[in-house]
Formats: structure tokens, C-alpha cells, sequence
């Protein structure tokens, strides 16, 4: 099942901080844990993924790091910084109470996601 | 056919076309050509030709405009505006000291048009620091050392004495403190070896400066070293035990100095600060008369004591000032020397990789030590007797050229701080890297 992007955007930062909560990643392996995590749904292209790291960086949400990558070849590695980890809280928090609001209104369960 | 690689190349290119700030477009090419490659070794792994998996990999990254638009919305040059106002204050007010100094009273060595002629100069040498590459600070830091060592001996050599020692020695000395910083950058991993060897950099400056008797470069060479190395070990470079590192980058250090007092190299300093009453009109005499200047100025009115400010040298602009103009506009030119003092430190901490921090940091102490020691000297606290400039303002074509290009240095590192390859070999490896498998594609 493939989802409307309109809803995808918004939340793509969420997702990635989320990502980077668990391990330092590069590019390329975030989105294709994305799409294991989410099971194919989810699939970001690299035009939309690096100039969102790259904003997500200059506002010291992640910082960056080079290293080789098991297959020797020299990555840029992202990790989440501590103000990242406070973003991400928070946005945790607002999608939990949007996504509860949503259902109260369609009459259905309340889905928190933690 | 067109070769498969030439399109990755031509893809990156079009992102970048798009991005103009030209420093930053090795590291997003490399990052991009690392994810086109894994993207088409994923491919591969599936079954595809090569030639045809490349290709899908570059379809998968998207318009490359639309990337090279949106990077370029986020990737800017930093420029510190508030930094960039004040050198121009510096500048300007410069220009009006000179002025006074050399119209409205005699200062016969003081020249107007000499500060016209340095002052373009400094501005234009910094605008080239300013937008140049200086990685090969970083790359090739021991080899540049002994380059200005030589120069240095060979100018010792060529040139004579003057009071006791030879001024150029101030100038250099600006220059070695960054270039130290380097070295001790360039060992930063070697261990406590890397200390000892970072040391028989600085022990060599010292002897130097030692033997041709250039108070005020022992002073800045042992400072700097010695907050630098500190500044390193903390941002965990060298050894793993951070005490046994500090103590073993600070011996040398302490050693020398403790040797210099006992021998008595600074009694002339500490007799003509503490005592120069015993010799007013000798050693004593310019501390005496600064101090006088000082305690006599009002806050808008210039000091009306029986000295006369002809008698003061042109390392005394500060004094001149105060003596001239008052109090109070000397207390806000300190007052802005401090603000600048800390605006410049503040861009040592935005800076993300060790090596901007490592020079950035020494930077800003050979400005700031220069800065404190002149308004030290110029308030008669402790005694002139020894070489000091106040960057950016007072007299003198060398202290403002080669300050104002470590300035331009600085400025230069916060403006690319975003950067991570800044040197143009990753760019040459990138194309190497295509060019190798371009040929083995044909």
C-alpha cells in the first residue's frame, strides 16, 4: 500500500530522528531501513532525504561524522544530537495527540503510538 | 554509448550547477556518488547489468535541479557581520588617531598616507585569506614551519638590532602560534610522542626568541602554547590520560620560564612595573608618564598634566586617546576591543571539526594577548617596555597586515564551517575515482 505523499512530508523529519535514535546512519542505509521499518510503504527518494539531513544539521538537530563503512568506502555518518532528541520528543508527543484527536472524530480505536 | 559513470558525473554536476556556494560542493558530490553507488550495487546484487543499474540508481535520486535548488536554499557561507562592523570601526578610527596624531601634533614618524597604502593593502590580503583555500595549513603544516623558519634565520642574519632585538621577530611570532596549532593538530593522535614532538616546535621558537632577546614573542609563544595545547588535550587530542598529557605539554613550558625568571630576563619588567620610581628618568620614566596621563584625563577632556603627550611612543595610541580625547571614549574603546575579544571566541565553539577549532582557538588568543597586553601597557598597569601592537589600530604597516590576515584566516574557517572536504584533493580523488572506472567501462 502505497500512502498520499502530502502525508509522508510531514512527518519524514519525525522518521528520521527516529532512525538516527536507534543508530549513526548514512544516507543510502536510512532509507532502506525506512522501507524495512515500514515494510515498502515508505519510500524515500535521495533528492528528498539530503536536503532534509542537511537542514536537519545546521539546526543541530543531528551532526555529521566520516567513517568507513563496511565496505571501505569512506560514508557520512549522521547522529542525533541531544537537541534532536528533545525535537523528536516533542514531535513524538504532537503526532500521538493529532493521531488520537483524528480517530476521536472518525469514531474509531485511539492508536497511540509510543 | 554514453559511459555509465560520465552520468553520474553529469548527474552531480547538475546538483551542483545549482549550488552556488562553490566550498561545499566536494562533500555533496561525495556523499551523492556514495549513494548512487551503494543504490547501484544493490542492483547489481539482484541481477542487473552494471550499465543498466547505474542508470536506475541516478533515476532514483529524482530531478537533479530540484536536489541542487533545495541544497542550495540551506548550504551558505556564514559571514559574522557584527565581527566584519567592528574591524571596519578599527579601520576608521585608525585612520582618525593616524590623523590626529600626525597633523594636530607632531608625530613625525606617523604618516598618513603609510596608513592609506597599508590599509589597502591589509584589506585586500584580507579579502584573499578571506575567500581562499587554506587547507594547506592543514596538510602541510611542517613543511610551511620550516619554510618561515628559515626565513626567519635568514632575516636574522640580514637584519640589525634595534633595542635590543629585532621587531620583526612580533611579526613572526603571529604567524608561528596558528602554525604550532597545526602541528600539534597534525599529532594530535600520536599520543604522548605527539606531544614531545609538538614540544620540539615550540622549544626551538623559544630558543630562538630566547637568544635574540624578543621579550614580548617569549611572552605570546608561552601563552599560547601553553592554553593551546590545553584547548587540544580537552577536545581529546593526544594521550588518553588527560592530566599525564597536560603535564607532560606544560614541562617544557614551565621549565623555561621558571629558567628565564630566576636568571633574571624579566627583572626589568618587574623593576620598572613595581618600582619605577627608582629610575624616573630612565626605565621608569614611560610608565611613570602614562600613568600620569591617565590619572589626570577627565572623562571628555584630554589629560592638561605638564607632560606633554609629544613624548610618547607610537605604541601608545591608546594613551594617546585618553590623554587626548578623555576617559570616557578610551573606556568605550576597551569596551568594544572586549566585545570583539569575545565575539571572536564565540566562533572558535560554532566550529565543527577539531582542526578549525584547534587554529581558530589559537587565532584568537595571539589577537586577544595582543589586545590585553596593549591596553595592560597603554593604562600604565604593567610597564611598555617591551614590543606591543593593538591589532587593527594602532600604527605600524606589518602588526596590521599580518593581524588583519589572521583575522581574515579566521573569518575564513567560521564562513566554510559547514564544510568538510575543503581541500580540492577529494575533488581530484572523486575524479580520479570516476576516470579509473570510465576506462575500465570502455
Amino acid at each position: 500500500m502505497k500512502i498520499d505523499k502530502s502525508l509522508i512530508s510531514g512527518s519524514t523529519t519525525m522518521l528520521i530522528l527516529k532512525l538516527l535514535e536507534t543508530n549513526d546512519m548514512y544516507g543510502y542505509k536510512m532509507i532502506e531501513e525506512l522501507e524495512r521499518l515500514s515494510e515498502n510503504v515508505f519510500t524515500l527518494k535521495a533528492g528528498t532525504l539530503y536536503p532534509l539531513l542537511h537542514n536537519l544539521e545546521q539546526k543541530n538537530m543531528i551532526e555529521s561524522y566520516t567513517k568507513l563503512s563496511e565496505n571501505e568506502r569512506s560514508r557520512k555518518y549522521y547522529k542525533i544530537t541531544r537537541q534532536g532528541q528533545t525535537f523528536l520528543k516533542e514531535k513524538k508527543s504532537e503526532w500521538n495527540a493529532y493521531i488520537s484527536t483524528v480517530n476521536k472524530v472518525l469514531g474509531g480505536f485511539n492508536y497511540a503510538i509510543n | 554509448m554514453q559511459s555509465t559513470n560520465k552520468k553520474t558525473a553529469d548527474f552531480l554536476k547538475s546538483v551542483c550547477n545549482e549550488i552556488k556556494f562553490k566550498n561545499i560542493h566536494n562533500d555533496i558530490k561525495k556523499e551523492l556518488s556514495n549513494h548512487i553507488e551503494d543504490q547501484k550495487d544493490n542492483f547489481v546484487k539482484q541481477g542487473i547489468n552494471e550499465n543498466i543499474a547505474t542508470e536506475k540508481a541516478i533515476k532514483q535520486m529524482g530531478d537533479p535541479v530540484t536536489i541542487g535548488t533545495k541544497l542550495n536554499k540551506i548550504h551558505r557561507p556564514y559571514t559574522d557581520w557584527p565581527i566584519l562592523s567592528i574591524i571596519a570601526i578599527f579601520i576608521l578610527l585608525s585612520g582618525i588617531v593616524q590623523y590626529f596624531m600626525s597633523s594636530v601634533y607632531s608625530y613625525t614618524f606617523v604618516s598618513i598616507y603609510r596608513f592609506f597604502i597599508y590599509s589597502v593593502i591589509g584589506i585586500v590580503m584580507f579579502a584573499f585569506i578571506y575567500f581562499s583555500d587554506y587547507s594547506f595549513l592543514k596538510n602541510s603544516s611542517i613543511k610551511t614551519f620550516f619554510v618561515l623558519l628559515t626565513i626567519l634565520l635568514l632575516s636574522i642574519i640580514k637584519f640589525n638590532v634595534i633595542n635590543g632585538t629585532y621587531t620583526f621577530l612580533y611579526y613572526f611570532t603571529l604567524l608561528f602560534i596558528p602554525l604550532l596549532a597545526s602541528i600539534m593538530y597534525k599529532f594530535k593522535d600520536s599520543s604522548y610522542l605527539g606531544i614531545l614532538l609538538s614540544n620540539i616546535f615550540f622549544i626551538t621558537l623559544m630558543c630562538i626568541f630566547i637568544f635574540t632577546n624578543a621579550k614580548t614573542s617569549i611572552v605570546l609563544l608561552s601563552i599560547s602554547c601553553f592554553l593551546t595545547f590545553t584547548f587540544a588535550i580537552i577536545k581529546g587530542g593526544f594521550g588518553k590520560n588527560k592530566i599525564l598529557s597536560l603535564i607532560i605539554a606544560y614541562v617544557p613550558n614551565l621549565i623555561t620560564i621558571i629558567a628565564l625568571y630566576i636568571n633574571g630576563f624579566f627583572s626589568s619588567f618587574i623593576n620598572c612595573t613595581f618600582y619605577p620610581n627608582k629610575d624616573p628618568m630612565n626605565y621608569g620614566y614611560l610608565i611613570l608618564l602614562v600613568r600620569k596621563l591617565i590619572s589626570t584625563s577627565k572623562p571628555f577632556e584630554g589629560s592638561n598634566s605638564t607632560f606633554t603627550n609629544l613624548a610618547l611612543p607610537n605604541d601608545y595610541t591608546l594613551t594617546f586617546l585618553i590623554s587626548t580625547f578623555g576617559y570616557i571614549p578610551g573606556i568605550l574603546i576597551i569596551g568594544i576591543l572586549t566585545i570583539f575579544i569575545i565575539r571572536i571566541f564565540a566562533l572558535v565553539f560554532k566550529q565543527k571539526n577539531l582542526f578549525e577549532s584547534i587554529l581558530s582557538f589559537s587565532i584568537c588568543l595571539v589577537i586577544s594577548e595582543q589586545i590585553i597586553l596593549y591596553i595592560l601597557s597603554n593604562t600604565g598597569v604593567i610597564s611598555g617596555n617591551f614590543m606591543t601592537v593593538l591589532p587593527l589600530i594602532s600604527y605600524g604597516s606589518l602588526g596590521f597586515i599580518f593581524n588583519i590576515v589572521l583575522i581574515g584566516l579566521l573569518l575564513s574557517m567560521y564562513r566554510t564551517k559547514n564544510v568538510i572536504n575543503k581541500s580540492n584533493k577529494n575533488l581530484s580523488n572523486i575524479k580520479f575515482f570516476f576516470s579509473k572506472h570510465e576506462s575500465k567501462s570502455n
